[in-house]
């Protein structure tokens, strides 16, 4: 009998929490989301888009395809600028395909990487980066890999010339190799 | 591009002003984060009073901030499909526990009772004693249960405790991965990677009945892209509470051992470890004089991981353990030897495949004592398997499946077979429910097996114990400061080790597999952090076993005394409050349920209460006082059905503790 009635407190308890549950930042890999988004940042500047994908004046597109809890980092970055172009962040929950909207960096986080095609080139004037063993054999342009606790960067130059982007020499002597 | 397009990135709902990392809704995780970047980020930066400013580090920096030293990657757990419990490295600091298994009874359904100062029951989800047999236990993937009698000898598995990164505790079947054995639960303790024990740590602990312990720990960077670690410690325990006499339960313990991690590229992992233990344990037995046993075993460990082109992940394991231990009753020399790949890749969209062989072989020699003894004295005895497992992603994500099954052939109870089916829906990354049910074995221990009495074999109808489990359970990050966890289970168990009496002369019996029932529990864990310098644990376990003796069993004895070996409730409240920057006040209260044994054999409820209070004296140093036991001047854990038992007494140490 006292076993029903705990059972059915919990289930109670449950199902109220359920009903109350509000957005909450997930709190444990907090850093890690702001150290990567911050990376995005860093690289935007040390890459040189080709001029027909990215018209002076005109918007930066900075695509992710990552989970909510990138929503709040990514807020920072929606309110800047970078040599005269506005950024605009777009968040993406699913991979479907191409489409007219034109992004010049497209970060997929490792949870959403299930969901590229194994196919999956990036376009002429989009800069791929990836957080997930694997990404440059799959045709992406930046990786970011731990290392020992830290986040560190590959780079895929071959992908980088085929999308039109010219890499600093800084960014490529910081790169693993 | 097309892609399924979420809300709009919440650019309208960032307030006016500065920053949107507003300081005061950070985690203490954030908050260490933040001194630490101080420290690494140029002060020019640190100065700003934003050093997470994403805007203004730059790419030299971003490469220096230690992440997951941090956040120590504790993210999959909140989505894990199972009921898993992770104890963090920050919270067996903050409970002052002196050992592994005072650490467990902070986790919720698993039993953990005191037999005397040096031995331990430890259990998942009830049958809980000194040989429990139903879990497994893992030290950096080396597996410490001894085949012998299938159960831990907690007295000499040990490690450093400042050297534990986590315990995580899997309540339920593990064996679909983890193999037979694991079938109630399994312990899976992680110590750090030399990368985060760099530098000198000295301990030296004093009490009346933690009475002495000096540990020594250094790590150091033998080339650029390794490090490495050496650790010695050894210890000594009073004895424990008896009515008259001398307890005799006292003990004295050294251990040694080393880590040595190597990262030669961004792929590869190399991991090599081992230790050397010698420990004597005493031992006071009501039936035979009073002994010290020996325990003396080394080990040495080494895992190899490589990520792979096709986002995949390889692991393979390779673990050797020499064990000696010398009791009166019996004398054990074995050597272990495992070995383990394990695969695991993304073959579609939405589908993680895991998939693994492992091998082991355990190689004993035996002396037999006085009574008992056992046929073979030498024996080799190998296990074999082979698991595969999948994941699968279904609507969005949202909800997983997975499925996946072992199949092991071992040389006492030959194919054993051990599906799982686990789904799971996460709507977010803060809310989990999942239900699972699976099959799990536990095969013939070499004692059970191989044990002649009066010439008489007595277990060679013995065979594997099984079990079909039924879980329910949901976790939830209620909002920032506000976390629990849920699950429900229901253990259907048949073919249970049964004691068959066939005569008043008590050595006259025969193992059979004439028990079976249910076990049935609830278990909550949930955590409260009204502020960064506060916070407060409570872990509740309800358990309900049921079992009883086939037709024409002649057990009469083993249902009462398993029903009875198990408390029904447990319950454990836990504070930790920053009182000022340097000073720690920590407090544990548990209620443990009476053991309802049959009398003698049962034992009362008790409530305990354990405080700590650590002095931050200056960076690197630190004192500690530290109560145990403190309501009572003894009390009892564990009946007196098959081991002398003493009681623990209350206690007091000081700890002190220098990092350089």
């Amino acid at each position: 009998m006292r076993a029903r009635f705990v059972f059915a407190i919990c289930v109670y308890a449950a199902t109220i929490s359920f009903c109350m549950a509000e957005p909450a930042q997930s709190q444990t890999a907090l850093l890690e989301q702001q150290v990567k988004t911050s990376y995005l940042y860093n690289f935007i500047q040390f890459v040189a888009w080709p001029e027909d994908a990215l018209n002076t004046g005109s918007k930066f597109n900075l695509c992710v395809l990552a989970g909510e809890e990138y929503g709040t980092t990514l807020t920072d970055l929606a309110a800047g600028q970078i040599d005269g172009h506005e950024i605009a962040v777009h968040r993406f929950d699913q991979f479907a395909g191409t489409d007219g909207l034109n992004c010049h960096l497209l970060f997929i986080s490792r949870e959403k990487f299930t969901l590229v095609p194994k196919d999956f080139n990036g376009e002429r004037g989009m800069l791929t980066i990836g957080d997930m063993p694997g990404f440059l054999e799959h045709g992406g342009i930046i990786n970011l890999v731990e290392v020992r606790g830290k986040i560190r960067f590959q780079i895929n130059q071959q992908a980088a010339q085929r999308a039109g982007l010219t890499m600093s020499s800084k960014l490529l002597d910081l790169a693993m190799k | 591009m097309q892609f399924i397009r979420v809300a709009p990135a919440r650019e309208g709902s960032r307030k006016a002003g500065c920053c949107a990392f507003k300081t005061t809704a950070f985690s203490w995780h954030t908050r260490m984060a933040l001194s630490l970047l101080a420290l690494v980020v140029p002060p020019v930066h640190a100065a700003t009073n934003s050093p997470l400013d994403i805007k203004h580090l730059s790419l030299e920096q971003l490469m220096e901030i230690d992440v997951y030293s941090v956040s120590r990657r504790l993210e999959p757990y909140q989505t894990a499909p199972s009921a898993i419990y992770v104890l963090t490295a920050e919270e067996i600091r903050r409970s002052r526990v002196t050992s592994i298994p005072e650490a467990l009874r902070l986790v919720p359904g698993v039993q953990v009772a005191r037999i005397d100062s040096n031995k331990w029951a430890v259990s998942i989800r009830g049958f809980n004693s000194r040989t429990s047999n139903k879990l497994l236990v893992v030290i950096d993937g080396h597996s410490i249960y001894d085949p012998l009698f299938s159960g831990v000898l907690w007295e000499s598995r040990d490690v450093l405790i400042e050297d534990i990164d986590r315990i995580e505790v899997v309540r339920g079947p593990g064996g679909t991965l983890w193999g037979a054995n694991a079938v109630n639960g399994v312990i899976n303790i992680v110590t750090k990677r030399a990368h985060d024990t760099q530098g000198g740590l000295a301990i030296v602990r004093a009490g009346t009945e933690e009475r002495a312990m000096g540990g020594f720990r250094y790590g150091w960077q033998p080339a650029k892209d390794q490090d490495a670690r050496v650790y010695v410690k050894a210890y000594e325990r009073d004895t424990g509470y008896v009515p008259s006499g001398s307890a005799h339960d006292g003990i004295s313990s050294g251990q040694t051992g080393f880590r040595w991690d190597w990262t030669p590229n961004t792929r590869d992992e190399l991991r090599i470890s081992g230790d050397y233990f010698d420990v004597t344990a005493e031992e006071r037995n009501t039936l035979l004089a009073t002994q010290n046993v020996a325990h003396q075993g080394s080990n040495l460990s080494t895992r190899w991981k490589r990520s792979l082109a096709d986002a995949g992940t390889l692991r393979a394991v390779l673990n050797y353990d020499h064990f000696q231990l010398n009791h009166v009753q019996l004398g054990e020399k074995r050597d272990t030897y495992e070995f383990e790949v394990q695969h695991g890749f993304i073959p579609a969209p939405h589908h993680q495949f895991t998939w693994g062989v492992d091998y082991r072989l355990s190689r004993d020699d035996l002396r037999n004592g006085p009574i008992l003894h056992l046929d073979p004295s030498r024996r080799n005895a190998a296990t074999a398997g082979v698991f595969v497992q999948d994941t699968l992603g279904l609507f969005d994500e949202l909800w997983h499946l997975t499925a996946g099954t072992k199949f092991e052939r071992n040389d006492y109870s030959g194919t054993e077979w051990q599906p799982g089916l686990r789904v799971s829906w996460t709507p977010d990354t803060r809310r989990t429910a999942w239900a699972s049910a699976a099959r799990a074995v536990r095969v013939p221990s070499r004692l059970e097996t191989d044990l002649v009495l009066n010439n008489v074999p007595v277990g060679k109808g013995f065979d594997s114990e099984r079990l079909n489990a039924y879980e329910l359970g949901y976790r939830q990050q209620l909002n920032a400061s506000l976390w629990y966890d849920v699950s429900l289970f229901h253990n259907s168990y048949r073919s249970l080790l049964s004691k068959e009496q066939f005569s008043t002369n008590p050595l006259d019996f025969a193992i059979e597999n004439q028990l079976r029932g249910y076990t049935r529990g609830m278990e909550l864990a949930a955590r409260w952090k009204p502020s960064a310098d506060s916070a407060l644990d409570v872990s509740y376990s309800f358990l309900q076993m049921s079992l009883h003796a086939a037709a024409g069993s002649f057990d009469t004895t083993s249902v009462p005394s398993l029903e009875g070996a198990s408390p029904r409730h447990q319950l454990v409240l836990r504070g930790a409050f920053d009182l000022q920057d340097y000073m720690q006040f920590d407090g544990t209260l548990r209620f443990v349920d009476k053991l309802a044994g049959p009398a003698p054999f049962d034992v009362p409820a008790y409530t305990e209460l354990n405080l700590g209070l650590t002095w931050l004296a200056q960076p690197g140093l630190d004192i500690s006082l530290v109560g145990q036991n403190l309501l009572h001047d003894h009390h009892a854990e564990q009946s007196i059905a098959s081991l002398a038992v003493t009681e623990a007494e209350r206690g007091v140490y000081l700890k002190s503790s220098w990092s350089f």
